[in-house]
Order: C-alpha cells, then sequence, then structure tokens
C-alpha cells in the first residue's frame, strides 16, 4: 500500500472544516502547511509527475465551482441519456503506467476535496431539474481506494438511498469493499471493479491489489447484494497478452458468481494524444507507452487489425462463461 | 551538480573552505566558485539581487545542466518565535514574499538529517518587533501572526530559480540568527552559526538528485541509430516516430541487439517513397 503523506497541504479557508481536521488526524506525522488555494501548489510550472510521486502530498482544498462534468467520449456512458461524472479527488495513490492522469495533471499531488455538502446540493439541483442523472463517482482518481481516510464512498451511498433518481457508479481496482459492506445494497449504485491479469497487474499496475484479492472483494459484493460491473480495461498487447487475457476470461468465468454480474466490459487502450506526448516525456520505462499506436480525432489507439483481433480474442474467450447480454464493449 | 547560492561572505565563507571552491571566471557581475562539479554563488543582499545572481548563473549552464543540477540557498533569517533558539535549521517549505503577497512552495521530497521545516518571508528591509530602530522597518505581533522566520532573499532565490530548473530540484534552508531585536548580525557570528551546519550539510549538498539517473537508452542506443542515420534525409517527425519505435524495442527486448537495416538498402534510397518504405520496414521490425 501507500506510504503515508510527508507533507499536507491545505486551503486556510478550510483549515478548520471538520472534515479536514479528521482527516489530519489520521496522519499525526505529515507536516501541516497552509496554502491559499490548491492550484497555487497543483498547477505549478514545470513540476515533475514521476519525482512528484515517488513521494505524494496530500492538498486538501474546497472545491469552489463544477461539481458535475459531463462524462468524456472516452469512457461508456452505459446509454444514460444524463451521464456526469464528479471529482471529489484528483490524482489516485496506484500508480498503473497506462494512466492517463499522468498526462492530465501537472502533479502527482493527491487533492482531497472537503466540502461534499457543496457536491451534494449540486447533484440534488440538477436531478430536480433533469429527473435523473448517471453519475460515475470515481473519476479522476480510485475514491473507494482512499477510503480509509476519506469515506466519501460511503456518504455517496447514503445520498443515493434518499435520491432514487440518481444512480452511482463507482469504479476501483482496490480491496476496500469491507469499508462499505455494511451499507445496505442500492440497486441504483454499481460497483464496478476494474481487473487485470495477474502478471499485467504485477508489471503495469504498480501498488494495487492482487487479481484474486479484487475477485475476493467482487465476490462478497456479489453475495451481499450488489449490482457489479467488471471492466477488462484497458486491453494492453503486452507480450503474450491473448494467452494472459484468455486465462483471465477463464479465471473469472470459474471464480466469479455470475448471479449479481450486472455485465462485464472490455475496451483497448486508448488515450489523447497529448497526454501520451507528456507521459513518455517523463515515463520513458514502460513500453505499452511506446506502442506504434495509430492517431484518430486526437486520440492514440491500437491499430485497426490489433483492435480486431482483441475484440476477437475477448468475445471468444468472454462468451465461453458469460450470456452474450452481459458482455459489453466499452471503447475501441 | 550542486549549485549554492548565499547572500554574503560571512554566510558562505565555512563553504568555501570545505568545497575548496576557486572563482569561476565568466562575464558577469556576481561572485561564482566552483570546485569540479559545484558551484557557490554570493548574490549580495536583498531579493533583487538574489534573483539576478540566480538568472546569470542559469545562463552560463545548458537545460540539460539545469535539469540535472540541485540548487540550493542557504543562509541566515530572524525568528519571530523566542522560542527557537539561535542556531536551528530549518528547511523551508512555504515562502511569501511581503511585498507581493506571493506565495510559493518549495517541494520537500528528498529526505534530509536536518528535519525541522518551516515557513519564511521575504521583506524588502531589515524587520524588528522593537519599535523605531534605524533602517529596520518595525512590525507588530498581529502584523508577524503565522510568520516563523524572516530574510531578505528567499521570494527572490525561489522565483528566479523555478524559471530555471525543475521545482524539485531546488531546496532553500535557513540558521535562525536572531529573534528580530533590530541589531545587524555580526560577520564572525554568521560565520560560526553557518560552519556549524557545514560538516552534516555539505555531503547532503554533493550528493547527485536520487532521481538524476542516467537513461541508457540515450548513452548506448539512440547515438548507434543517430550515426547510422546521419546520412539518410529523415523529417524530423521521422526521428521522433523512430526514436520511439527503438526505445519500444529496447524495452521489449532488454538484452537483444538493435535491429538496424542492412546497409545496402539505406544506399539503394533513390526517392521519397524508397525512404518511407524502408522507414515503414524498419519501424515494423523494431515492434515485433
Ligand atoms: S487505479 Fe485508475 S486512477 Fe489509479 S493509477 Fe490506476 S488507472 Fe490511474
Amino acid at each position: 500500500m501507500f506510504k503515508t503523506f510527508s507533507h499536507i497541504y491545505i486551503e486556510e479557508n478550510i483549515k478548520d472544516h471538520f472534515r479536514t481536521k479528521e482527516i489530519l488526524a489520521r496522519f499525526p506525522n505529515s507536516i501541516p502547511i497552509l496554502i491559499r488555494h490548491y492550484k497555487d501548489s497543483f498547477n505549478r510550472n514545470s513540476q515533475n509527475f514521476r519525482i512528484q510521486k515517488e513521494s505524494p502530498k496530500l492538498i486538501l482544498a474546497e472545491k469552489k465551482e463544477n461539481f458535475l462534468y459531463p462524462g468524456s467520449d472516452f469512457s461508456p456512458n452505459f446509454s444514460h441519456p444524463h451521464f456526469y461524472y464528479n471529482t471529489l479527488a484528483l490524482n489516485c495513490i496506484y500508480d498503473c503506467e497506462y494512466c492517463y492522469l499522468q498526462g492530465m495533471f501537472p502533479s502527482a499531488n493527491l487533492v482531497l476535496f472537503v466540502n461534499w455538502e457543496d457536491f451534494f446540493s449540486a447533484t440534488e439541483e440538477f436531478i430536480e431539474k433533469n429527473k435523473s442523472l448517471y453519475l460515475a463517482l470515481s473519476y479522476d482518481t480510485d475514491l473507494l481506494a482512499l477510503e480509509s481516510f476519506f469515506p466519501a464512498t460511503k456518504e455517496w451511498l447514503k445520498f443515493a438511498e434518499l435520491h432514487p433518481n440518481l444512480s452511482l457508479e463507482i469504479r476501483t481496482k482496490s480491496t476496500n469493499y469491507g469499508q462499505i459492506a455494511k451499507m445496505k445494497p442500492n440497486p441504483n449504485v454499481i460497483l464496478a471493479w476494474t481487473v487485470s491479469p495477474q502478471a499485467i497487474i504485477e508489471k503495469v499496475e504498480h501498488g494495487t491489489p492482487s487479481l484474486q484479492a479484487r475477485l475476493k472483494s467482487i465476490n462478497q459484493a456479489i453475495s451481499d447484494g450488489w449490482k457489479v460491473r467488471i471492466c477488462i480495461d484497458p486491453i494492453l498487447r503486452v507480450p503474450d497478452w491473448n494467452t494472459h487475457y484468455q486465462s483471465l476470461a477463464d479465471i473469472l468465468g470459474k471464480e466469479l458468481k455470475m448471479d449479481g454480474l450486472t455485465d462485464i466490459s472490455f475496451g483497448g487502450f486508448r488515450m489523447n494524444i497529448d497526454f501520451l506526448k507528456r507521459i513518455t516525456e517523463v515515463r520513458k520505462d514502460s513500453s505499452i507507452l511506446f506502442h506504434a499506436f495509430e492517431k484518430k480525432d486526437k486520440i492514440v489507439s491500437y491499430s485497426k487489425l490489433e483492435t480486431e483481433e482483441i475484440l476477437e480474442l475477448m468475445s471468444t474467450s468472454l462468451n465461453k462463461n458469460f450470456s452474450p447480454s452481459q458482455i459489453k464493449v466499452s471503447y475501441f | 551538480m550542486s549549485a549554492l547560492f548565499f547572500a554574503v561572505l560571512s554566510e558562505a565563507k565555512s563553504w568555501l573552505e570545505r568545497s575548496q571552491a576557486k572563482p569561476f571566471s565568466h562575464s558577469g557581475k556576481f561572485r561564482i566558485f566552483k570546485n569540479e562539479s559545484h558551484f557557490i554563488i554570493i548574490s549580495g543582499t536583498g531579493k533583487l539581487s538574489m534573483a539576478l545572481a540566480v538568472s546569470e548563473f542559469a545562463h552560463t549552464l545548458s537545460k540539460e545542466e539545469r535539469n540535472q543540477m540541485k540548487i540550493w540557498n542557504l543562509g541566515i533569517a530572524g525568528s519571530n518565535n523566542q522560542e527557537i533558539p539561535l542556531g536551528d535549521f530549518f528547511w523551508i517549505h512555504k515562502i511569501t514574499d511581503a511585498a507581493s503577497g506571493r506565495d510559493f512552495y518549495p517541494d520537500r521530497i528528498m529526505g534530509s538529517q536536518f528535519k525541522k521545516e518551516t515557513n519564511l518571508k521575504t521583506f524588502d528591509k531589515p524587520i524588528t518587533k522593537e519599535k523605531k530602530v534605524d533602517r529596520f522597518l518595525s512590525l507588530t505581533e498581529e502584523e508577524l501572526d503565522g510568520v516563523s522566520l524572516i530574510d531578505m532573499e528567499g521570494s527572490g532565490f525561489f522565483e528566479a530559480a523555478s524559471l530555471y530548473f525543475p521545482l524539485e530540484n531546488i531546496a532553500v534552508g535557513k540558521v535562525v540568527s536572531d529573534h528580530l531585536e533590530g541589531k545587524f548580525c555580526q560577520s564572525e557570528n554568521i560565520e560560526m552559526m553557518m560552519e556549524k551546519i557545514l560538516n552534516p550539510l555539505y555531503e547532503e549538498w554533493i550528493s547527485p538528485l536520487p532521481w538524476d539517473r542516467v537513461d541508457p537508452f540515450e548513452t548506448n542506443d539512440w547515438p548507434i541509430v543517430e550515426t547510422f542515420i546521419q546520412d539518410i534525409r529523415l523529417t524530423e517527425t521521422m526521428k521522433h516516430d523512430l526514436k520511439k519505435s527503438v526505445r519500444f524495442f529496447r524495452l521489449r527486448n532488454p538484452d537483444s541487439l538493435l535491429p538496424l537495416p542492412e546497409t545496402m538498402l539505406k544506399n539503394n534510397l533513390k526517392s521519397k517513397t524508397d525512404l518511407k518504405q524502408f522507414f515503414d520496414d524498419w519501424r515494423k521490425s523494431l515492434h515485433v
């Protein structure tokens, strides 16, 4: 797991916020530094994401606007008319080599917004106006992974109980399900786990839990009655990728409890071209980023032929174990 | 390589002796001393002088050198807190420029055997808590609320250094020299205080940045490719793409010989189409 934070930057205006105090109490050895605005620290020029990631700091801040963003084209909208996401946190405690956050944010430091109530009000207003909302809660971060010191997922689950027109998707690689296990399952909430072959987890998804540990959490959640989505995304063309993903499909087929499984989605690696450019400037040790990608509309992805191979392989191997209606292609 | 900026000679003296740095001849105005690979620069008092010295020094280096250089400012500072003993050393994690109100946040990424950290406020004049002392600016307790240390260079140093050097390479450290009594420190006292921190800090200063690792691709593989392609006309974009492909190959095949096309093929390139084909085939061979 991640180390503690050596320093915690705190916006002056929220220094007495009860949530700030709760978080600070979790890190008694961290050095607190008062700042005026999180962007003064987070958005500075010439920061090196890789170097900062070796010793990431925490930044506690107040979000003042943009409590909801329309979902991006990179992510599946699961055919919902109002697909939005929010950002309660920026950056992640894990370090996946393919993570787009490395190219999107100037800093590797983790920003946590403590004014959840403002997010709740903005969400309520939206639902009132539009009658429904599909909200991706764990965007630009892995929210559940932070639950032990930033228990936002729990609060949003409570909030969702009171708002039947709100659907939530909470995507994670963490095994922190235990933190929310006592909550009542909500049919409007999908807990989505991203899974990868163990070999890829070890090589590429640094700091994340093993496949077996994720499967354990997933099965627990299904047994408890939650709707669960499995995301095999991004699929990476590493050496022997086909063997790895085929056996992942088999493991999932064998070890997952099927009844509660909402769907299983998969997608190939893709990224905004400018993000990839920025990432490869500082992360030169990851072969997956130096693949000969195809560029289209500012997005890089695998070539048509490679994509077809992935689609073919995944459809065949997943079809062996799952019903076709469960299998979704998230992006190609 | 490391560079260390001081405001005045008395702060630098023991460091100059220890490093055996000699005057470095350059066309600028500031005093720069150098031993084999480390620099000591004396700027004179005040944030403007310090900023100019940083800028002048930065211009003596290439961008690559700057990216690998550790760059520090050490010196004395007054403390607003009576309880902090004279001679205590602090790393600075926040600098406020009193005149502009701007804040700067030096990142403390590297470990140090000096564990204490605090904030620093940089004023354009010496500061005292006493009333009306000649040449000092008098501030009240309220005006100094939340301020820990006070100097006259920190913000100038950090603002200028962050224009030229990666943020992670920059550090500021201060020794507490007074409690704002409104007296100028004697040179001998300053020398003594700086000497006290010299031994433990010197090793930290000269040690290379932990993230300054040699990229074997740049030193081994790419020069071979560059020599191979020097007599064919690849566009800059082609070179860029080729470099990525060669890196891909190396990451996937750390122990294999780099595939280079046959020299004969290279010599037979007659047209742009030939070149394109040659280039595409080569890249394909790298993405196996
Ligand atoms: S878990 Fe997700 S957000 Fe976190 S580093 Fe990996 S890809 Fe990025």
